[in-house]
């Protein structure tokens, strides 16, 4: 009898774990989910460089508890933070473009999918030289909410330091 | 029931016949959006492994098949997992590594069903990011164009073969290097976003599919090549094509206080497309193509940088940027673009100086 309880709870157990990892397991993306990831990245562009929807347009591209990190900006969390630094951007307004984006590279995981890319901000104005502000790529962790795809984190690596650092 | 045997494998041998004569006599294979997904990023691990040397070089040679190879401007291949890995290791100029491990920007990425898998082309530009401790970045003078061919393996879609063709313009039409010419249309003249207005239209958007969204984003990569090349053979019409018959497109005065650009139709808007650059001519550098379902179809707006590759006398510079709002509408031919405006970019400071200059007046 012990021993029949013995190779039940070990049974049990081991279906447990066998459940955790199924559950770890990262799930395939659909062709809709990669192209919503990529819209993700690209409205994120749009938002930070217009500013849009008094920041919105940015702080939505985020979960509520979304953050974005970086090796020169403090930890910025949550979507009225973010929004705070959409409308700050100095030079924003609907017909300025800076955050050039490429190489999206997405990858299913456990929590619903990482990616990565390429970013180069350049300031480039009529009658005056471009010039590339800063450059690097974005490390990411994107979720499904039931608004759709989000960035729960973002990591601005390897940016060097920027052209000019008050712009 | 013996002839009804015979008539059944006779049957299932003629169909099985069929099948292979269909199968033979299809050379381009129908990709599905799953494909088109992948071979996308398959190109976009390319910059990533490139650059970073991941892996020992691995990350590189992995994403080309047993057979694959890639071709330099000397024509001299590179063949065999080894070899490639060992470029990847080293990288092309020099053995140099980007410091940042960011330098190749792959852009204007157009996909297409070949014998065999699939074809394509992308525009790339090398960035120096944060190189030798300088703040912000410079361009190099490495720029131009791939041409891939691209196999399904059972490890997923691979290249078969890759060739860097570097920016070349086979004629230089005098005075194309300003904004105004060579930047034609994008270049033009000030759009009012309500002349381009589009017409009144069913108020219900229609969700997209991954075709469509794939579609609309080749529209956008077409463009560059049509316009930068004059494909095919100099005719314009790969430009002219992605746009509808009655397509508008709308942009900013090409010199300040000239007149404003309207284009409409599609012979008008041909002969944007300048023959005689050749295919190596790269320009127009696409990104960030945000796409959404309107009511006459979809609506976008991409980002535009029209980049001058370096030559011998001259640094790689931006000739200029801004981007495009489109409406694209499906036609009997397929996704097309209905309208077109484009902006130049501008800062705050600059909008707010024109406004008070303008209220001056």
């Amino acid at each position: 009898m012990a021993r029949t309880l013995f190779a039940v709870a070990v049974g049990l157990s081991l279906f447990a774990a066998h459940g955790d990892a199924q559950q770890k397991r990262a799930a395939a993306l659909s062709p809709l989910d990669v192209i919503e990831i990529q819209q993700l990245a690209i409205r994120y562009s749009y938002g930070l460089d217009t500013g849009a929807e008094e920041g919105h347009m940015y702080s939505d591209v985020f979960t509520p508890d979304g953050e974005f990190v970086g090796r020169q900006v403090p930890l910025t969390q949550g979507r009225e933070a973010l929004a705070r630094v959409a409308r700050s951007v100095r030079k924003g307004n609907s017909q300025y473009v800076r955050h050039f984006i490429a190489n999206h590279v997405i990858e299913p995981s456990a929590e619903g999918a990482t990616g990565k890319v390429y970013l180069m901000v350049v300031d480039v104005e009529e009658g005056q030289p471009s010039s590339i502000y800063i450059g690097g790529h974005y490390e990411d962790v994107y979720v499904r909410t039931p608004d759709g795809w989000r960035i729960k984190r973002r990591d601005a690596r390897a940016m060097g330091p920027p052209r000019n650092p008050g712009q | 029931m013996k002839s009804n045997t015979l008539i059944a494998v006779l049957a299932i041998a003629l169909a099985a016949g069929g099948h292979a004569y269909a199968q033979k006599k299809t050379t381009a294979p129908v990709l599905t959006p799953q494909d088109y997904l992948d071979i996308q990023q398959l190109v976009a691990r390319y910059a990533h492994a490139m650059d970073t040397g991941a892996d020992n070089g691995n990350a590189y040679a992995d994403l080309f098949a047993a057979d694959g190879e890639f071709v330099p401007p000397t024509g001299a291949a590179t063949r065999g997992h080894d070899a490639l890995a060992a470029l990847g290791r080293t990288g092309f100029v020099d053995g140099h590594k980007p410091a940042l491990g960011v330098s190749h920007f792959i852009m204007n990425h157009v996909i297409e069903p070949a014998a065999g898998g699939a074809t394509g082309k992308a525009y790339v530009v090398l960035v120096n990011i944060g190189e030798g401790g300088k703040p912000g970045g410079e361009w190099s003078n490495t720029g131009g164009h791939y041409e891939d061919a691209y196999v399904k393996t059972a490890q997923g879609w691979k290249f078969k073969r890759r060739e860097y063709i570097p920016m070349k313009s086979e004629r230089r039409t005098p005075g194309t290097s300003s904004a105004a010419a060579s930047a034609a249309p994008p270049a033009a003249a000030k759009a009012s976003a309500a002349a381009a207005a589009p017409k009144p239209a069913p108020a219900k958007a229609q969700a997209l599919t991954a075709q469509d969204y794939i579609d609309i984003r080749a529209l956008a990569n077409l463009y560059a090549y049509g316009l930068d090349s004059g494909a095919e053979n100099g005719t314009g019409s790969v430009y002219a094509n992605i746009f509808a018959e009655d397509a508008e497109f709308h942009g900013p005065p090409a010199t300040p206080g000239g007149p404003p650009f309207n284009a409409v139709g599609r012979e008008e808007l041909r002969k944007f497309a300048i023959p005689g650059r050749g295919t190596a001519y790269v320009r127009h550098f696409m990104t960030n193509h945000l796409i959404e379902p309107s009511p006459e179809g979809a609506r976008g707006k991409v980002y535009l940088l029209v980049i001058d590759i370096g030559r011998e006398d001259k640094p790689t510079s931006v000739n200029m940027g801004g981007h495009y709002e489109d409406v694209y509408v499906k036609t009997a031919e397929g996704w097309r673009i209905k309208s077109r405006n484009f902006f130049r970019s501008k800062s705050a400071q600059t909008v707010a100086a024109e406004a008070a200059a303008k209220a001056a007046r």
